[in-house]
Formats: structure tokens, C-alpha cells, sequence
């Protein structure tokens, strides 16, 4: 999903660029939602590894 | 002659073409430099938090200040700075009367899968703006985490930043630390240095979060009295508060709005984000009384080195609303009374229950307040914005923005922690709070050699 991408890039000069010139793989939506989800699955996948630490130190340490 | 004129002509067109050039790069860098110098205000936060820690949870500590940093800059990309841009006029999203705010302005230049969110040679200036408003947003959360130390989750923390530093502090600026938002427009709010959109946002929020987060093991007595937890490095503690002290020249820097673009408030004068003429003089002036005086005030009281540093940057907060008005003996004076109600104020906060580990509530919140009311007090009168029949700065102005800032933070941090801690998801086990929470969950250790504590400290 491209968004405008500069024609002239398309024929190897930046000759006439002088806005943006995002060109490259995927399109900039693709890549924001991409990276939402990673900060999503980042943040379940800490709160897992935590609450599975926790438990372990209860386990390990039964007589505090 | 008139190929003469010509000429002239032609070659007077250059020179205003490159100086109009010179000054985009220019203005470009100055909001760029910014960045790396509020930088330093996390480095400064990273030591003086991992000081005030306990060691059995030092890294937990850093842990925490990194990943509230890395967290925030892909949120705030997000929804932060539409957030800022939308909201001015409150909740419908219109546009205000200087047609810099409302739901159409911000997907012109805040929508994060829009052309203007990236790489873009029209665009000298979105980028290193929203990069200075990443580094406000980060400095919020990073006011909060000191609060919270050694027994919130990790998770949680994360959450309840991204909450503070993309959501509660923008929509506080974009009320009140913008040209068209209504607390400015209506009210006369005038806040330069974001002592009520920053600081008592972030201090408040804090304090909602202490309420339902409850008190570090060992901190209370059976009898309500409480105990120092202290923490294992002082000097570090030290070291990182004169450190956010250099990080906020820059924080302070990028409160100003460059002259001479076609976003610029004037063609030849540095101005306030609210397009009222200041300058780096004036601000240079009050930055270094403010910060004198709330050592100076803090030292009397308390003779603590802690306080002083603590001073320092209450100082600056007390008076960081009208740091562009004040003289500055006034703002010595409203420093060192900031410095003063400091360690009384950390006291009360500790009286009635509340650990707040480093004093953010009071140094940031309490701090805050006291530097948005001060401005109604000792700076009444000035118009708080451009044109002809605007709104004047005045005290009750200010105080309806001190009581919408504590709300916007206090709600939000309140109402989520609260949600959080019926859900098992605020604390850390009590097992793993007791042992360290280092040895429960950071895979390296601190002090792989070892640190002995003082022959005569007291473990809790």
C-alpha cells in the first residue's frame, strides 16, 4: 500500500525529488501496523516472562 | 542601467533564497540539538533512581527507566503527537483560531501512516518537533518511575507510561502549551516551561498510582511511623540529578518556537509556543536563579545533599511556568520558597501514607502547582497570546489550569492502577519484593563482586 511514491525514483535519479520519498519495500501503513504489533506481542511476552518469575521465586523461597 | 538592475535584482533574490535556507537548517539543528540534551534528563533519571534503589533491585530499576523510554517513542509516534494537534479546542476536535489545531490539521501531519510522519524533503521541522515531544513524553514517565520503585511490575509500569507520556500529559498540552488550546484561549493559562502540563500531570498521575500501588515491605511500622529505605548509592543519586539539571537546558530550549519559517511565530524574535516574544537571554537569566535558589532554599531547611540537588530541579520546576516574565531576584525568591515547602511537603506525603520513593510527587506535583500558581501571582497582565483582545495572564486562570492539570493526571493514574490491581497485574510477589527483585527476573547482576553494605545499616 504505497502512497505516492516519486515517480522519478523509479528511474534511478532523485532528479525532481522534493517531497517524500519513501520508495522502498511495503507500504507505510504496512509497516505501522507491523510495528504496533510487535510492541503489543513485546509487552504480553514481559508480562508473561515476569508473572513467571514471580511464581518461581514462591517456589524456590517457600520459607519466607 | 537596466541590465544593471537586472542583475541586482536576480543576485538580491539569491541572497534572500540563501538566507532563507540558512535559516530552515539552522532552526532544523537547534530543534535537533535539543534532543540529544534531554537525552542526558534519562541518563540523569537512569542514576539517580538506580542510586535511590536498594542494590537487590538496582537493575530492576534501570530496566524499568529504559524500557519507559523505548516504549514511548513508537507510542507517541502512534497517537502521542495527534493527539497534541487534535485536542487544543477540547474533545470535538475543531480547529482554533490560529488554524494550528483539530482533527484535519493533525492527519495533516500527525497521522502516522501519513507522508509527513517520515522521510520528506518539504519537511524540516515535524520531525525534530515531534522528536523534542518525544523526549517531554519520555521525561513524564521518567517522573513517575522514580515514585514507584522496587515493587511495581514491570508490565504494569510500561502500561501506565505509555498512558502518561502518549495520552494524559498531551491532552494536557494541548490545552494548555498550545496557541489554540481553551485554557490558553479562554483563561489566559500561560505555562512556558511546562510546570502544569509536564510536571504535575506526570507528579499527579504518580500519585494516583501510590495510592493503589501501596507502600515498599518494611516502609511502615504497626504504628504508622515510617522508615528510610535508603538507598545503596548516594553519590550516583547525586550525579544523575545535576545531570537532568543539563538535560533540562535542553528540555527549556525547545519550550521556544525558532523565528523566521513559515511556522514561526515572528520573522526576527525567538517566542513562547504560544507566539509571545521571549528570549534566550531572559530564560538564560531565570534558569540559573531558579536553580540557585532552590538549592540555596532546600540547604537551609534540610542540609541534605539529596534535598539540595532535589532543590535544584524544584527550583527550576517552581518557576518554569513564567520563565519568560519573571525578573530574576523574583524568580530566586519563588525557587527558594519551592526549595523550602519541599521537604515539608515530602513529609506530609510520607505522613499520610504514601511512599513515594524519590519525593516526585512533591518535587514535580506540589513543585508544579506552586510554579503554575506563581505566575497568577507575580505575573498577572501579560496577554497570553498574539493579536488584539486576547485573553491576559491572571490568577484565576492559572488556578483553573493547576486544577484541570492535577486532574488529567491524578484520574488516569488513579482510575488504571486501580484497574490493574484488581487484576493481579500492579505488584510484584511479595516473595520476589523480599528476596530482590534483581535475583528474580534481570539475568545479570549489579555487582557480580559483591557490595557490602555499612557495618552499621540497618537491612529491611
Amino acid at each position: 500500500m504505497k502512497t505516492g511514491a516519486p515517480p522519478v525514483l523509479e528511474s534511478g535519479s532523485w532528479e525532481g525529488v522534493t517531497e517524500t520519498y519513501y520508495n522502498a519495500v511495503g507500504g507505510e501503513a504496512f509497516w505501522l501496523y507491523i510495528s504496533i504489533a510487535l510492541c503489543v506481542i513485546a509487552l504480553i511476552g514481559g508480562a508473561i516472562h515476569e508473572a513467571k518469575a514471580y511464581r518461581r521465586a514462591e517456589n524456590i523461597h517457600r520459607d519466607i | 542601467m537596466e541590465e544593471q538592475i537586472a542583475e541586482l535584482t536576480s543576485q538580491v533574490a539569491a541572497l534572500q533564497a540563501a538566507n532563507g535556507v540558512g535559516n530552515t537548517i539552522v532552526a532544523e539543528t537547534y530543534y535537533y540539538l535539543t534532543i540529544p540534551l534531554m537525552v542526558l534528563i534519562h541518563v540523569g533519571f537512569l542514576a539517580y533512581e538506580m542510586g535511590a534503589t536498594r542494590h537487590k533491585n538496582v537493575l530492576t530499576s534501570g530496566v524499568k527507566n529504559i524500557l519507559a523510554f523505548a516504549f514511548i517513542i513508537p507510542t507517541f509516534y502512534y497517537f502521542g503527537w495527534f493527539v497534541y494537534w487534535a485536542f487544543p479546542t477540547g474533545i470535538d476536535f475543531t480547529a482554533g483560531g490560529f488554524g494550528i489545531s483539530g482533527w484535519e490539521y493533525a492527519m495533516a501531519v500527525a497521522n502516522p501512516a501519513g507522508t509527513a510522519m517520515g522521510p520528506n524533503l518539504a519537511d524540516n521541522a515535524n520531525g525534530v518537533f515531534w522528536g523534542a515531544f518525544t523526549l517531554f513524553a519520555a521525561t513524564t514517565a521518567s517522573i513517575m518511575s522514580g515514585a514507584v520503585i522496587e515493587r511495581i511490575r514491570l508490565f504494569a509500569f510500561t502500561f501506565l507510561a505509555i498512558v502518561l507520556g502518549s495520552f494524559a500529559w498531551v491532552v494536557g498540552a494541548a490545552w494548555g502549551w498550545h496557541a489554540d488550546g481553551w485554557l490558553v484561549t479562554k483563561y489566559g493559562y500561560h505555562d512556558f516551561g511546562a510546570a502544569g502540563v509536564v510536571h504535575m500531570v506526570a507528579g499527579f498521575f504518580a500519585l494516583g498510582v501510590l495510592i493503589n500501588l501501596g507502600p515498599r515491605l518494611g516502609k511502615y511500622n504497626s504504628d504508622g511511623s515510617a522508615n528510610n529505605l535508603a538507598g545503596h548509592n548516594m553519590p550516583l543519586t547525586l550525579i544523575g540529578l545535576m545531570t537532568i539539571i543539563v538535560g533540562f537546558w535542553g528540555f527549556l530550549m525547545a519550550c521556544l518556537i525558532f523565528p523566521g519559517e513559515a511556522w514561526s511565530w515572528s520573522a526576527t524574535e525567538f517566542t513562547t509556543i504560544y507566539g509571545t516574544p521571549m528570549t534566550l537571554s531572559a530564560l538564560t537569566f531565570n534558569i540559573l536563579m531558579a536553580f540557585a535558589g532552590g538549592i540555596i532554599g532546600a540547604w537551609f531547611v534540610t542540609r541534605d545533599p539529596f534535598w539540595m540537588m532535589s532543590g535544584a530541579l524544584g527550583g527550576i520546576i517552581s518557576c518554569a511556568a513564567g520563565l519568560d516574565l519573571y525578573w530574576p531576584p523574583m524568580a530566586f525568591v519563588i525557587a527558594m520558597i519551592g526549595g523550602c515547602i519541599m521537604p515539608y511537603s515530602a513529609k506530609l506525603i510520607e505522613k499520610m501514607g504514601v511512599d513515594d520513593a524519590v519525593g516526585a510527587v512533591t518535587v514535580h506535583g506540589v513543585l508544579g502547582a506552586w510554579g503554575v500558581i506563581s505566575v497568577g501571582i507575580f505575573a498577572a497582565g501579560y496577554p497570553a497570546t498574539q493579536g488584539e483582545g486576547v485573553a491576559l495572564t491572571n490568577f484565576t486562570g492559572q488556578l483553573i489550569g493547576l486544577a484541570v492539570m492535577a486532574g488529567l493526571g491524578f484520574v488516569p493514574g488513579y482510575v488504571i492502577s486501580l484497574l490493574l490491581r484488581m487484576f493481579g497485574l500492579l505488584r510484584v510477589g511479595r516473595t520476589a519484593e523480599l528476596v530482590g527483585l534483581d535475583r528474580t527476573k534481570v539475568p545479570s547482576s549489579a555487582y557480580p563482586e559483591g557490595v557490602a553494605p555499612s557495618a552499621n545499616y540497618d537491612a529491611h
